[in-house]
């Protein structure tokens, strides 16, 4: 068993839980309290693929929104990224789009997984799984994950799904 | 000041912001500056020397391709900025620019710069910004959400409207014609009718009957839309009562019967020998009875059948089951149906009234009673709603 490292990038626009997923990615919690980010805090976490274990490196970044883009030099050499969205925020799906094109621009061969968070708000929300599957049509049809940073629903299965589509494209080239 | 007083003086005051290091090709750290582990905010003792550049900082995984390139480029270089870095002696975040340069033989040079103060002040201006911004959404939601029930509350007052209006006329038609039957002025054409008294009888009778029926539907009509209001405002309070549930089917399924004969159907109780006492409000219960009632009676075709069962004993409460075999629904038609407001595409269709409140209020007043609703159901064969609510405690002995 080898380890390999790869560089993931969380983007999305702000207070939609890049932060709070990986928080409960790699160190189990979750926080209620919203600190937006500034610039970029790294994480690492080891996730076992087939024959492989693969070490994400992980780039939470700033959340912007319809002004403000994501600072390019920061996507340099990512192999993939969640683009997170807020299910109760019908405005956070329609960025989801730029963020992939900066992604794809900057890194022609990153993978892309679309996450839905805050699922946990049953009455809140606004934006169906259907609604990012019609995203992801023009996005090679990607993964699409429904997450909850906090109750944990599947957040662990969103940065999974990530790893494999990263090693299975590296198989390929 | 003499030039190296002056160096002396701007290196002091570089040094509290700049820590710097020389890195070999391999990315293996060669030397560092005296302050390196206090920009770091690590411990004095710990020595960097030796250790690989990416294992120090995992900011530059993924870009060991880049950065050979930039060793080649004295015009080059790689920042990456703001990056955040615990600080657990405060509990606060440093903030660091990075920037790889060419040094000669092949070296990189690493400068490290603390920009806390400046990155505090940014992150409290974007915290600012963005829970303003987060406020603005919710505002704007809840506007639209406002708009949307206004919208979905007048379109539902004009069909409940609507609904009253033509039980009204029909009373209001019947009335008229008992009128004209036993009155001395009557118009010539009815005259011809009135030969015979104990006919007149009869169908004065009968349009009593209409009559009837059309109160008690425009009083059923009537209790949904106070309690609907309840609902809405979260005022429902049943006044209970403790009573066998027996007796009450039997009375509500008599109310109901003519309504059932004069669409030319079958209604059928079945009820036990052995009581059954529950809580209830029964005006509440007795709306639950009407509407499925009602509903199995707009929705059964002419000939047929209806019965309400109730079955005693189902874990330690009783359950009543309306049973039709009138036009039933499908899958996704029986996994709305309690929902406010619904109604199936065949019933909007068709010109059976209805305003798709009588089942949600069911569902409510059941729950309120702490029971519990279920319905089954096939296309074209018919329907099974029932309902179940636990015994008046102390528990039923038998
Ligand atoms: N209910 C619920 N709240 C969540 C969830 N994920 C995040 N939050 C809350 O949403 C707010 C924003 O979360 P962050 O993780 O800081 O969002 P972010 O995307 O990193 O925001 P920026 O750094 O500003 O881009 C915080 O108050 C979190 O507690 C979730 O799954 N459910
Ligand atoms: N016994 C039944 N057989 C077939 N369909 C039914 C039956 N009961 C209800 N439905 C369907 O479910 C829908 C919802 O019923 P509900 O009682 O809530 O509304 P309604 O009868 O249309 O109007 P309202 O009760 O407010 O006068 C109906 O419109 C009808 O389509
Ligand atoms: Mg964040
Ligand atoms: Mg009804």
């Amino acid at each position: 068993m080898k380890t390999i490292q790869k560089k993931v990038c969380m983007l999305g626009s702000f207070a939609v839980g890049k932060t709070s997923m990986v928080k409960r990615f790699v160190e189990g919690r979750f926080d209620d309290r919203y600190l937006s980010t500034i610039g970029v805090k790294i994480s690492r976490r080891k996730v076992a693929v087939a024959e492989d274990s693969l070490s994400l490196i992980v780039w939470d970044l700033a959340g912007g929104d319809e002004f403000l883009r994501t600072n390019t030099s920061y996507l340099r050499g990512a192999a993939g990224c969640l683009i997170v969205c807020d299910l109760t925020r019908p405005q956070t799906v329609r960025s989801i789009d730029q963020y992939a094109e900066q992604m794809l621009s900057a890194n022609p061969a990153a993978k892309i997984i679309i996450v839905g968070n805050k699922a946990d708000l049953v009455d809140e929300i606004q934006v169906s799984k259907e609604d990012l599957q019609a995203v992801s049509q023009s996005l090679s049809s990607c993964p699409v994950y429904l997450t909850s940073a906090k109750s944990g629903i599947n957040v662990s299965d969103a940065f999974k799904s990530l790893a494999e589509n990263i090693i299975n494209g590296s198989l390929e080239n | 000041m003499s030039g190296q007083n002056l160096r002396d003086a701007v290196h002091k005051r570089l040094s509290q912001n700049f820590a710097y290091a020389r890195i070999a090709a391999d990315l293996v750290i060669q030397e560092t500056s005296d302050n390196f582990n206090l920009i770091l905010q690590s411990k004095p003792e710990k020595i960097y020397t030796g250790v690989l550049l990416t294992e120090l900082f995992w900011e530059f995984i993924g870009a060991e391709n880049y950065l050979e390139k930039i060793r080649q480029d004295p015009f080059r270089s790689y920042k990456i900025e703001r990056i955040n870095r615990h600080n657990p002696r405060n509990d606060k975040t440093v903030y660091l620019n990075l920037q790889l340069s060419p040094l000669e033989e092949d070296d990189f040079l690493l400068l490290i710069e603390d920009d806390s103060e400046f990155g505090q002040l940014e992150q409290t201006l974007v915290q600012e910004r963005n829970e303003l911004r987060l406020a603005q959404q919710q505002l704007a939601t809840a506007n639209f959400r406002l708009r949307q029930l206004d919208h979905l509350k007048s379109l539902f007052f004009s069909m409940a409207a609507h609904d009253l209006r033509s039980p009204l006329m029909v009373i209001h038609g019947y009335a008229d014609l008992i009128h004209y039957l036993v009155n001395e002025d009557l118009p010539n054409e009815l005259l011809l009718n009135k030969i015979d008294a104990n006919s007149t009888l009869a169908e004065v009778n009968d349009y009593l009957d209409v009559i009837r029926v059309q109160t008690s539907w425009l009083e059923n009509i009537i209790h949904n839309l106070i309690d609907l209001n309840c609902i809405d405002g979260d005022k429902l309070h049943l006044d209970v009562v403790e009573r066998d549930l027996n007796d009450f089917v039997n009375e509500t399924v008599d109310i109901m019967r003519p309504m059932a004969k004069l669409n030319t159907l079958t209604l059928v109780a079945n009820i036990p020998e052995t009581t059954n006492i529950v809580s209830i409000d029964p005006q509440r219960v007795g709306q639950i009875l009407q509407n499925l009632i009602g509903n199995a009676i707009k929705y059964t075709p002419e000939g047929g059948e209806i019965h309400v069962t109730v079955r005693p004993d189902i874990e330690n409460g009783v359950d009543v089951a309306i049973i039709d075999n009138g036009r039933g629904m499908t899958e996704t038609q029986l996994e709305n149906v309690f929902q406010l407001y619904y109604r199936t595409d065949d019933a909007r269709r068709s010109d059976i009234r209805g305003s798709g409140l009588g089942l949600f209020i069911v569902r409510t007043l059941v729950e309120a009673h702490k029971g519990r609703v279920d319905v089954k159901s096939a296309l074209g064969e018919g329907s099974a709603f029932s309902f179940w609510l636990p015994y008046a405690a102390p528990a039923k002995d038998t």
